[in-house]
């Protein structure tokens, strides 16, 4: 029976008010499971107030069930548990994941040992770690542990910083790796996000180096100023974009990212004009892996669309 | 702006008010004379050296103070620090220059002196302005870039020397040493190099903010192959309408090259240092767009 971020209390609800009521009342992102019974699990997943996925979780393995299936389920020790966007995302993704590799890690070294090969291998993925007072999940991508893209549950509420592995006895962490499902939209919405990540990156990366700090300065406040309205958790700042955000649609992240490149492109057409703004764009958009690279294109999240 | 009594963008206005004023003005005393008759020709010439420092010095002030918004290891900083003491230079070059009229107003200059040495001085920073410019453009990591540098100042050496010796043999140069003839001609040869090198920076830039300061060195380049069709003998070969004009344009051109890099640095320095308080900057992109 799987349970995520299980250290986490749950919510308890006046029995007047259903979960759903409680998620769009907030609009609160989280997630609500349900244990059917035997070795089974439900989850249904909310993203901002709204329903997003349901799934039926056996064996570890998550399948994609209709929100009429989900409410036909017994509510009995339903549990109902509010998550920060990047949890949300994560347990996404691990509901949408297949297990591909289980181990144990019982020391810093282990750990270090396991991360570079990853690294070497350039493995993009979910992580899962568990162990008596832990359990959360981490995004790997390209080799490299995504530094915005980790939720652990602890005794002490959520953390989004990986825990330091101490060596005492019976602290081992149970670590799985999943195996990466282009086709599934959780994956292909990692994809977009990350790709919209190195992309800008490489843009402000190169942008700085032609116009120096203060303009990639002045950029970041204006980029920060100008999508306040929207209410995105997303920031631009020493050079990284900062996205904290949960879409529930590929359209609406897409849609966010386009905001975020017009902003950047505006910018540094007024600042280096539109020829070298075309010519920054494109060399820093073939800097982007060909699978991030394919996701920005099938979004029209090119370099042409963002330079006058 | 709430923190500013007076905008930048009012002071922008203002300084290019004021040039615009400044260059009519100096038209005026350049064409119509006036303080020949009222005081003599040396003070209607001092009066126009003046006018002319004034842009000079507003450039190089203008200069200085975008380099300053840089820290030392960013690569823009060596840029406008080049550019800077470019100007400088030849800010110092002018103020020479006013000098040489003041002491040879009623002798001939000497063939070559410290406003020479000024200017050449100036013409290799801007250079190397430039260079470190095209440098960060097309990538630092190619080392055939400062081979390109060494080769264009090469070719414009050699260029500046086939054209000396045309000159010579000629009969332009008069009694002047070959090396004399040979600085005379490396300027406007040095002219057209950075100017060529700027119409290139200004189409790579297109509009933006960041190529305007190469635009004043366009107006330099104008300014100077005007005077050397002059004096190459050009002004034979077409009519007296056509002088004038060119007159005016290459008269108007130089001070104005002065005050559009003044202006275009003064406004990269205020929205640098007070972003879009400064008012110089587009207003922002409406953020509509269609899911």
């Amino acid at each position: 029976m799987k349970k995520l971020f299980p250290q986490i209390a749950d919510v308890s609800l006046d029995p007047q008010v259903s979960t759903e009521m409680y998620f769009r009342g907030e609009t609160a992102t989280g997630l609500v499971e349900k244990y059917p019974g035997g070795n089974q699990s439900a989850a249904l997943l909310f993203v901002g107030g709204e329903p997003l996925a349901a799934y039926l979780v056996e064996e570890g393995l998550g399948k994609s069930i209709s929100f009429a299936e989900f409410s036909a389920l017994s509510e009995d020790h339903a549990r109902i548990v509010p998550l920060s966007g990047v949890a949300g995302r994560l347990a996404f993704l691990a509901l949408e994941s297949e297990a591909a590799l289980e181990l144990s890690v019982s020391g810093a070294q282990d750990w270090e040992r396991q991360s570079d090969q990853w690294r070497q291998e350039g493995w993009s993925g979910l992580v899962e770690i568990k162990s008596d007072d832990l359990h959360g999940f981490l995004l790997v991508w390209q080799g490299e542990v995504q530094k915005h893209e980790l939720a652990f549950s602890t005794p002490g509420g959520f953390v989004h910083e990986l825990p330091s592995l101490s060596p005492s006895e019976g602290s081992a962490w149970q670590v799985t790796a999943y195996s990466h499902n282009l086709s599934m939209p959780a994956y292909r919405y990692t994809v977009l996000r990350q790709g919209a990540a190195h992309w800008s990156r490489a843009i402000l990366a190169r942008y700085q180096e032609l116009v120096g700090q203060k303009f990639l300065q002045i950029m970041e406040r204006e980029l920060n100023h100008q999508i306040e309205p929207w209410r995105w958790k997303i920031t631009l700042g020493d050079m990284e974009l900062r996205d904290l955000h949960f879409f529930s649609h590929l359209s609406d992240a897409a849609h966010a990212y386009r905001a975020l490149f017009m902003v950047i492109g505006a910018q540094m057409d007024f600042v280096v004009g539109s020829h070298l703004t075309q010519k920054l764009l494109g060399e820093t958009f073939e800097q982007v892996s060909p699978d991030e690279r394919a996701a920005l294109h099938a979004q029209r999240l090119i370099p042409a669309a963002f330079s006058e | 702006m709430s923190n500013l009594k007076i905008s930048p963008l009012h002071i922008v206005q203002t300084v290019a008010a004021a040039s615009f004023l400044l260059l009519g003005f100096i038209l005026w005393v350049y064409f119509s004379q006036p303080f020949s008759d009222s005081l003599s020709p040396f003070w209607n010439d001092k009066v126009l050296d003046v006018a002319m420092f004034l842009p000079a010095l507003g450039a190089a002030v203008a200069g200085t103070l975008l380099t300053r918004q840089f820290s030392k290891g960013e690569v823009p900083y060596r840029i406008w620090q080049a550019f800077a003491i470019g100007l400088w230079f030849w800010t110092a070059g002018e103020i020479a220059g006013a000098v040489n009229d003041f002491l040879y107003w009623d002798t001939t200059y000497p063939p070559f002196g410290v406003s020479d040495v000024l200017w050449l001085c100036g013409y290799f920073s801007l250079g190397f302005s430039l260079y470190y410019q095209f440098r960060l453009v097309y990538g630092a990591g190619n080392r055939n870039r400062k081979r390109i540098y060494l080769g264009i100042v090469a070719v414009a050496l050699l260029v500046a020397a086939g054209l000396t010796s045309l000159a010579d043999r000629a009969g332009l140069g008069g009694e002047n040493a070959w090396i004399i003839l040979f600085v005379t001609v490396l300027y406007p040869v040095l002219d057209a190099t950075l100017g060529n090198a700027s119409i290139w920076l200004s189409i790579l830039f297109g509009r933006g903010q960041w190529s305007r300061p190469w635009w004043g060195l366009i107006l330099f380049a104008l300014a100077d192959s005007i005077d050397a069709f002059y004096w190459l003998g050009g002004y034979d070969l077409v009519p007296v309408a056509a002088q004038t004009v060119l007159n005016y344009i290459s008269v108007a051109a130089y001070p104005a090259s002065y005050m559009v890099a003044g202006l275009a640095l003064l406004a990269n320095y205020f929205i640098l240092h007070y972003g879009r308080e400064s008012g110089l900057m587009k207003a922002p992109a409406k953020m509509k767009f269609d899911k």
